[in-house]
């Protein structure tokens, strides 16, 4: 098993990580990668702006495709990320598997916030 | 007919005061309709992108639409911003560069969004407030989150339309988007078969839920946004369909207006004085993602 360094820069072919689109262009490099037998390490240098709408498209939805113990297994630690990138990835990563894990998870926030006898 | 326009200012009544003069105007019986703004002494700028979502779709209905009545600092204002460049008439340069620019973002709008968003918020753009660069890029990324929200859930062609203002005396920056979609309500309605009240829907949205259902999960940029607007000590303003919802120095507050809005604005104001970090008390640990 090797391991590809995938850099989100040269896969969009820019800083600007913002767009679902250039994020479903990342997850088609790492899917092919894991389908290929490799280990993945993303590397975020040279991000100038990142959104998590671009980080659900590249990594989210991964957690819908494979199980997290896969994941875990494959994907190795982030390089050349500042803490704001390492933060927004992480909140991106655990909002994927509570979407995965429960999505009628809405349900239960709509009863918070309206009462259950309105659902 | 001539429709008259009093005070708008980035709050409740101001947008109440947009949402009467869209209602008017969309029941224009004739073919000609005016904007009065003879009386109108106050004009916050960044309100010029729901004001320029309104005409749009006035005029999108086939009804020839001008404004008349602007003088001294209210007509300058409009001037500089761009705003009255939809109506034929020039801009002015704005010596004091205050303004961020009036636009309709129609093809591409991530890449002209791109460019909009640097050409204002870069470190050392002419007329940017004295930001932190903490500051300055979770701003820009509140930004781009508003835009993908605008353009993943609003379900329109006419363009989205994003303004601001910044007030150096108040330490203050205003920019608000605004899109002519279903809104969120319907949007709700329309995914998840759920009826909530317009107020309702607002708050759902903004408490990290979503109507993505599918591969790709959702749900975080307007959480990460209003986190963001908590810790700077600003303040975020919603309005869609009937709904006005506000959050400002950590308490939330809803009000119901009695006129729809097709659509969704956001408004987010933030402190430019701010020297927080943003840093975690406890950092990632890159081992700890997946």
């Amino acid at each position: 098993m090797g391991v590809q360094t995938i850099k989100l820069t040269d896969v969009i072919g820019n800083g600007f990580c913002i767009a679902t689109e250039d994020g479903e262009k990342v997850h088609g490099s790492i899917v092919a990668a894991i389908n290929s037998g490799d280990r993945v390490q993303l590397s975020f240098a040279g991000i100038e702006d990142l959104t998590s709408a671009f980080l659900n498209a590249a990594v989210g939805q991964l957690y819908g495709e494979y199980n997290e113990e896969e994941l875990r297994e494959v994907l190795l630690p982030p390089v050349d990320a500042s803490q704001d990138d390492l933060t927004l990835l992480k909140r991106v990563v655990e909002t994927a598997k509570d979407f995965f894990r429960d999505p009628d998870r809405f349900r239960d926030a709509v009863s918070e916030v309206i009462g259950d006898d309105n659902l | 007919m001539r429709v008259p326009l009093g005070n708008i200012r980035t709050g409740f009544e101001g947008f109440r005061r947009l949402l009467d003069l869209e209602d008017t105007a969309l029941r224009v019986s004739g073919d000609q309709c005016i904007i009065d703004m003879s009386q109108l002494q106050w004009l916050d700028a960044n309100m010029c992108s729901i004001l320029g979502a309104i005409c749009h779709r006035v005029l999108s209905r086939g009804v020839q639409l001008d404004i008349e009545g602007l003088s001294g600092w209210t007509e300058n204002t409009v001037r500089k911003n761009g705003f009255l460049s939809d109506f034929g008439r020039p801009t002015s340069i704005d010596w004091h560069d205050t303004t961020i620019k009036y636009r309709r973002f129609l093809e591409d709008p991530p890449g002209e969004f791109k460019s909009y968003v640097d050409s204002h918020f870069r470190a050392g753009s002419l007329g940017l407030p004295q930001m932190s660069e903490a500051l300055l890029r979770r701003f820009r990324s509140s930004l781009f989150e508003l835009l993908w929200n605008a353009l993943e859930h609003s379900e329109t062609e006419m363009g989205i339309f994003a303004c601001g203002q910044y007030y150096p005396r108040k330490n203050r920056l205003d920019f608000t988007i605004s899109d002519l979609g279903i809104g969120m309500r319907e949007r709700i309605r329309r995914s998840l078969k759920m009826d909530l009240s317009p107020c309702e829907a607002i708050d759902w949205a903004m408490s990290g839920n979503t109507t993505k259902r599918g591969r790709v999960p959702g749900g975080l940029g307007l959480k990460l946004i209003r986190e963001f607007i908590t810790l700077n000590g600003g303040r975020i303003i919603v309005a869609s369909d009937a709904g006005y919802w506000q959050f400002s120095g950590g308490e939330k507050s809803v009000q119901p207006f009695d006129k729809t809005f097709s659509g969704t604005v956001v408004t987010i104001e933030i402190n430019t004085a701010d020297q927080t970090s943003y840093r975690l008390k406890s950092e990632v640990d890159p081992a700890d993602i997946f």
